[in-house]
């Protein structure tokens, strides 16, 4: 709220009166208690009735105060606790004389009522505002590990469909490598090699799991020479992999090398071998 | 006493003094307020007895609530005021007092007796600023704060449109300020 707004709209000066609700009354009081323009706007406005009045005066019958002394002896003060005049500065109802109004201690104990509920409310709304910040985290990195999950998904997914592609390209060849006699018989791997764009897919089959220290190679036998195609490792999820391009060529091969692979293929170490048809 | 510079006659202390319940203090503020304070409650009631008796009952009821005085939330006067007026309003339905005369007339005559007891002070600057504020001006702010009224019962009391007593009031206390105010 705008504080110049709220003191020109003219809401004081009716408080200062007594001309406003009791609604307007609680808001007046409460916005000079949070801003001292508002309060220092109050008081100015207070001062400037009491110079009004002041010039107003007439003056009362002479013998009054005796008669008033004479009473407030008699009188004791009520503690501070037990006011029972209202002090509202704008309050425009009537005090009531045969049944002084008790109020105080009422609006006394309610607040205190109101504090601690609102006390415990805060702490339980507290305790709830962690518990959720806890779920929220805990969800947030749910959320990262199902969007990172389902990215692997969708490249996975786009992997497949080009090897769909791929493979249904009648261009296309699958070369069947089969294992080598007295080292592997049972071996059985797929590649799919296309000669137009010289993309190689590997089926990795049933090879042995390689030692941790060594990884299976894949060549291709080109013009008689092998050519390096990469590195793969059994064990692994993944069945299918897009090896190195390769063009012209005549076979395919897998050996065992030493982790991360050979320049040249040991062959006392071929696994599998197959020509392409 | 002086109108001028009442402010400083009562102080915190003296403030301090009357809740302790002493009574030279708490003369003092009497010395001091008992003339506006009865002003009011002459402007409310009208008939001097009352308003004697008004005046009575309030200050005893300023002694004995003096404690629950809390100057945070507003000045010693406004404080004392609104408990002369309410008990002023209050003395008015008790006693039934109906009064046909309209507050207009009332306070036509009543000015000309706060110009009397005027001629009796010594503050002559502050007559002048009396009269700088309208006789319109008083009587809206008299009818509408004295006596508690809405705008609504006002603009009835003073047989004006309700628009007239609304545009009124707020020039008479941008003229209060004007004239009264520390700005």
């Amino acid at each position: 709220m705008n504080i110049e707004e709220y003191i020109a709209s003219g809401i004081l000066e009716n408080y200062i009166l007594g001309n406003c609700s009791s609604q307007e009354q609680q808001e007046v009081e409460c916005m000079s208690h949070i801003y001292p323009e508002i309060r220092e706007e109050l008081t100015n406005l207070e001062i400037s009735m009491e110079s009004f009045f002041m010039e107003q005066q007439v003056a009362p019958p002479v013998d009054l105060w005796d008669a008033i002394e004479q009473e407030i002896d008699d009188e004791p003060m009520l503690a501070q606790t037990s006011p029972s005049i209202s002090e509202n500065g704008a309050d425009s109802t009537v005090i009531p004389q045969k049944k002084p109004t008790r109020i105080a201690p009422v609006i006394s104990l309610v607040s205190t009522v109101a504090a601690v509920f609102l006390g415990i409310l805060y702490l339980n709304t507290t305790k709830k505002i962690n518990t959720i910040s806890d779920e929220l985290s805990t969800l947030s990195a749910q959320n990262t590990s199902i969007n990172d999950s389902l990215s692997r998904t969708v490249a996975a997914l786009e992997f497949k469909n080009s090897l769909l592609t791929f493979v249904t390209d009648p261009s296309s060849k699958s070369i069947y490598l089969k294992g080598i006699p007295g080292k592997y018989p049972e071996g059985n791997v797929l590649v799919a090699w296309n000669p137009a764009d010289n993309k190689v897919i590997l089926n990795k089959g049933n090879l042995p799991q390689n030692p941790p220290d060594k990884q299976y190679q894949l060549w291709a036998i080109v013009d008689g020479t092998p050519v390096d195609l990469g590195v793969f490792d059994m064990g692994e999820n993944e069945t299918l992999l897009e090896m190195k391009p390769v063009s012209g060529a005549a076979a395919f091969a897998i050996t065992l090398e030493e982790r991360g692979g050979k320049p040249t293929p040991n062959l006392e170490e071929l696994y599998v071998l197959g020509e392409v048809g | 006493m002086s109108a001028t510079n009442h402010k400083k006659l009562i102080t915190a202390d003296d403030i301090t003094l009357i809740r302790g319940g002493d009574k030279a203090s708490f003369k003092k503020l009497y010395d001091l307020y008992s003339g506006a304070l009865y002003g009011i409650a002459l402007r409310v009631v009208i008939s001097e007895d009352v308003a004697r008796d008004v005046l009575q009952d309030g200050f005893v009821k300023i002694w004995k609530n003096f404690t629950a005085y809390d100057e945070k939330k507003g000045t010693l006067f406004t404080w004392m005021s609104n408990i002369i007026k309410n008990t002023a309003i209050d003395q008015l339905r008790k006693k039934a007092v109906k009064y046909e005369i309209h507050v207009q007339d009332k306070f036509v005559g009543m000015a000309d007796r706060v110009n009397q007891t005027k001629q009796e002070t010594d503050t002559i600057d502050l007559k002048d600023k009396l009269r700088s504020l309208s006789e319109d001006h008083r009587n809206v702010i008299n009818t509408v704060y004295l006596m508690g009224h809405t705008h609504e019962d006002a603009a009835k009391e003073l047989g004006l449109p309700l628009g007239t007593v609304k545009t009124r009031v707020r020039s008479a206390m941008k003229e209060l300020k004007r004239i009264y105010g520390t700005e």
